[in-house]
């Protein structure tokens, strides 16, 4: 069977009706929701550039945008921190790039596929007239070269099915991969595979990534580490008439509080993470816009197996009926999320709303614990990082929730780092945290989550271990028809609902907060943004 | 002792203090739990992953040998590479420092230029009304929290009045002296009502003297023997005051730097602190533990400059 597609990846009829519900639920509760319009367009192989908005983008300027923290380094393939990942995304340009809505991906340096009637051979063909930003033009060589090294690097597990990859001509990259791989298209979506010139232009690894050169719409400018990241537009880039701006300076302000300040100042034009406490203040002031992006991020309780109480199901289930997700939600988040019942969030592909719901409920929370091994209950500890005001306000809800049903927490906090080992090595019982999904796909995270032995994070850090789910996950994965997988994941949520290793806690938005003169800055759920999109009005 | 042979041997001194510090700094950061590897891979880090980066990092060879490697590369200047930004740790905190370095000079002019008129004052209307309200504000002031006396800089000169710009560094000089106003004035708000408590004192005391009396019998207009009779000799006893609160204004920075969003050394070590960044805290530390020194040394001298009397023992 050859089919070509040159649209997005499909993930079944069903995840786009409740995206749609999501959005409905997220307009309710006053989220801002900016179009993707601008993108969408973009998207089809015949027309890049055009443009869907009303009023015509003026061009120039620079914004200021300031985020939490530094990226750790502009070399796609390693990197683990969002600012990295985000800010590379704007330097290179990967095969495909996520759907505005997250869930599937959409042509981007490639224009399409045909994939071999044994599911192992994919062929794509690049997209013409594509330069990198030293004005040489974007070849095959590059594209396998760029997977190549990727392939070597942390990230490179996503291209752990991929056997060989060929560049027949200069515009033909075949893909041979080692079985049936469904996540193939959302991988190279991936940023760890951001297309790079061939042998990085001759030049060290070192040398390279000081001035890197990519097909993305801005060029690095300088970077003074620990205080600045400039960058400016790409003379070449493929996308007539983008990027608006002339320039974008990322800068590195920690404290939530003096980021606020410096947008209501003046001295920033976007920022990153204002606090849920101050949206609606910040709602209130003039000249000043805040958008609360849907996202891919789930806010969970790890409980750790290898202690006795939380390997019993019941315990675990016990728990979860007894946080009452909506206080959390009403009181820490201002209102601004959605209680949590899957491991995926409604930002994710083959999100499936039907999964069971272990919510509030204290007489099926008792019910469950008189099941279990501990019926009097049990004392315990709950490990949250030092400064984080979120979820240590949220540690104050679940130690008065579980102390109704006999279970006495005392909160322990600790530094980031101390917090990061301490869970890593399984010396904790419960623990608060939070994962992000990259793609359009889930199978970047989905083996982390379940899989206690190859997943990497010991099915993060709980130690979960349930064959059934594990069989599930690696038959989606070896599963092309997007409808097949969409029915395979939605029973693993189902099951790791029922199992509940973690007690998911909430899917919380992206907030960011602008000046009104900024336009056509989204992010996708996954975070990522293009920046190209974006414009100045004076 | 002449001068020389004294800062000679203060000179000496600071090594074995200096090299005490990042031992005690480079103990206690391995001492406590936490691992840059699993800070940076964060749920993804895997057994495999982590011990390649502690290889590539050095952190699997033992203690004593990490610790003799620092050394060495201290004596070239070199703080080794940061586990963060895998790049100099040397060239980061240089760049930072020009931001912190720049934040105390400003902050100490500007105590100074608060503190010697409010002294003169108070001093020269000796349990006035002046002395009296000059007495007062210092301690409400001294009361403040740094951060607090900040966010409220910003609140009244930045976003009310939009005098000045509520964070960032600027470009250029000027732009640096403008966009550090409110930061500098922050720390010198910190330190002005010690250094006037201390020179409203110390100048009743020298205007009390019989030098100045033999000055003024002598017919020598009153500012003269204010500016050059009183004020010299009262200035001394606050030059060390002053070098001490510089001292403390080196980690005052670190709060003033996160308010501000300014990207100086002490916002660097606090991040670098919780990402376990080593090489960063190390040299950042050693960085710190010689300006305290030198700043001390520098009072020192300042002091038998300004004061003959002073003797080197």
């Amino acid at each position: 069977m050859h089919e070509i597609r040159n649209h997005e990846q499909g993930t079944g009829g069903g995840s786009r009706l409740r995206r749609r519900e999501f959005l409905g639920a997220a307009a309710l509760t006053g989220l801002g929701i900016t179009s993707g319009g601008s993108l969408v367009a973009a998207c089809g192989s015949s027309a890049p550039g055009s443009s869907t908005s009303s009023s015509a983008p003026g061009r120039g300027g620079n914004v200021i945008f300031a985020r939490t923290a530094d990226p750790t380094t502009l070399d796609p393939a390693p990197p683990f921190d969002n600012e990295a990942i985000w800010t590379v995304l704007n330097l290179y340009d990967c095969l495909y790039t996520v759907t505005p809505n997250g869930h599937g991906s959409m042509p981007w340096l490639a224009v399409g596929h045909e994939i071999s009637s044994d599911n192992l051979t994919w062929t794509f063909h690049l997209r013409p007239g594509v330069k990198f930003s030293d004005g040489k033009p974007l070849t095959a060589a590059d594209v396998k070269f760029t997977l190549e090294r990727s392939a070597k690097d942390p990230n490179g597990y996503v291209l752990a099915a991929v056997k060989a990859i060929d560049a027949p001509d200069a515009f033909t990259v075949v893909i041979h991969t080692k079985h049936p791989w469904g996540p193939l298209i959302g991988d190279l979506a991936m940023y760890s595979n951001a297309i790079l010139p061939k042998d990085l232009g001759g030049m060290s690894a070192t040398e390279f990534f000081k001035r890197p050169v990519g097909t993305g719409p801005f060029m690095v400018q300088s970077w003074a580490k620990g205080q600045q990241l400039t960058l400016v537009r790409n003379p070449h880039y493929w996308r007539k008439g983008r990027p608006f701006l002339d320039s974008v300076t990322f800068t590195t302000v920690p404290d939530d509080n003096t980021r606020v300040l410096q947008l209501r100042g003046g001295q920033a034009d976007i920022i990153e993470f204002p606090p849920f406490s101050v949206i609606s203040s910040l709602q209130a002031t003039s000249g000043v816009k805040v958008n609360l992006f849907p996202s891919t991020w789930v806010s969970y309780i790890a409980m750790n197996e290898k202690k006795p109480q939380f390997s019993d199901v019941h315990v675990r289930r016990a728990i979860s009926y007894a946080i009452d997700r909506n206080a959390i939600i009403r009181s820490v988040l201002f209102g601004h999320a959605q209680p949590a019942a899957s491991f995926f969030s409604p930002g994710w592909a083959f999100y499936d709303p039907n999964t069971p719901r272990l919510w509030y409920n204290l007489a099926k929370a008792k019910q469950e614990l008189s099941m279990s091994t501990f019926p009097q209950g049990f004392s315990a500890t709950y490990t949250v990082v030092a400064g984080d005001t979120v979820n240590s306000a949220i540690a104050q809800i679940v130690q008065a929730n579980l102390k109704k049903i006999g279970i006495n927490l005392a909160i322990q906090s600790y530094d980031i780092s101390a917090f990061n080992a301490l869970t890593q090595e399984g010396k904790y019982d419960l623990a608060p945290n939070y994962y992000t999904l990259d793609i359009g796909d889930p199978d970047e995270n989905t083996p982390w989550a379940i899989d206690p032995v190859y997943g990497g994070s010991n099915s993060l850090n709980t130690w979960y271990n349930n064959p059934e789910v594990l069989k599930l996950t690696y038959a989606s994965e070896h599963t092309i028809d997007p409808k097949k997988r969409a029915s395979i994941y939605a029973r693993i949520q189902d099951i790791v609902a029922m199992d509940c290793p973690f007690a998911e806690l909430y899917y919380q938005p992206y907030p960011y907060a602008q000046k009104t003169s900024v336009q056509g800055f989204t992010t996708a759920p996954t975070g990522n943004y293009h920046l190209e999109d974006v414009w100045l009005t004076s | 002792m002449t001068r020389a042979a004294y800062i000679a041997r203060r000179m000496m001194l600071m090594i074995p203090t200096a090299i005490g510090i990042t031992l005690v700094t480079f103990l206690m950061l391995h001492l406590i739990p936490g691992d840059p590897a699993i800070t940076m891979l964060g749920v993804r880090a895997t057994p495999q992953r982590i011990a390649f980066l502690h290889r590539e990092w050095g952190l699997n060879k033992p203690l004593v040998e990490q610790y003799w490697l620092f050394l060495t590369h201290i004596l070239t200047g070199n703080f080794g590479k940061s586990l963060f930004y895998n790049s100099s740790a040397t060239g980061i905190i240089i760049g930072d420092s020009a931001v912190t370095l720049l934040l105390i000079v400003y902050a100490a002019l500007l105590s100074i230029l608060v503190a010697v008129p409010l002294a003169v004052l108070a001093a020269t209307h000796k349990d006035g009304p002046a002395d009296q309200t000059v007495r007062a504000i210092p301690l409400v002031g001294m009361g403040m929290p740094s951060a607090w006396v900040g966010i409220m800089l910003i609140l009244l000169l930045g976003l009310k009045a939009h005098v000045f710009p509520v964070g960032g560094y600027g470009t250029q000089f000027l732009g640096h002296l403008y966009s550090m106003f409110l930061p500098s004035l922050t720390l010198a708000l910190g330190i002005a009502p010690v250094l006037v408590r201390s020179l409203r004192s110390s100048l009743i005391d020298s205007l009390e003297a019989e030098y100045v009396a033999t000055a003024r019998s002598k017919g020598i207009p009153e500012r003269r023997v204010l500016m050059r009779h009183a004020v010299r000799n009262a200035i001394v006893s606050s030059v060390t005051i002053l070098g001490l609160q510089i001292a403390w204004l080196i980690s005052g920075t670190v709060v003033v730097e996160t308010v501000f969003g300014l990207p100086g050394v002490g916002a660097l070590m606090i991040n670098s602190i919780y990402r376990r960044d080593f090489p960063v805290v190390q040299g950042i530390t050693f960085v710190l533990a010689l300006a305290v020194i030198f700043t001390n040394l520098a009072t020192d001298i300042l002091r038998s400059l300004l004061d003959p009397r002073v003797r080197f023992e």
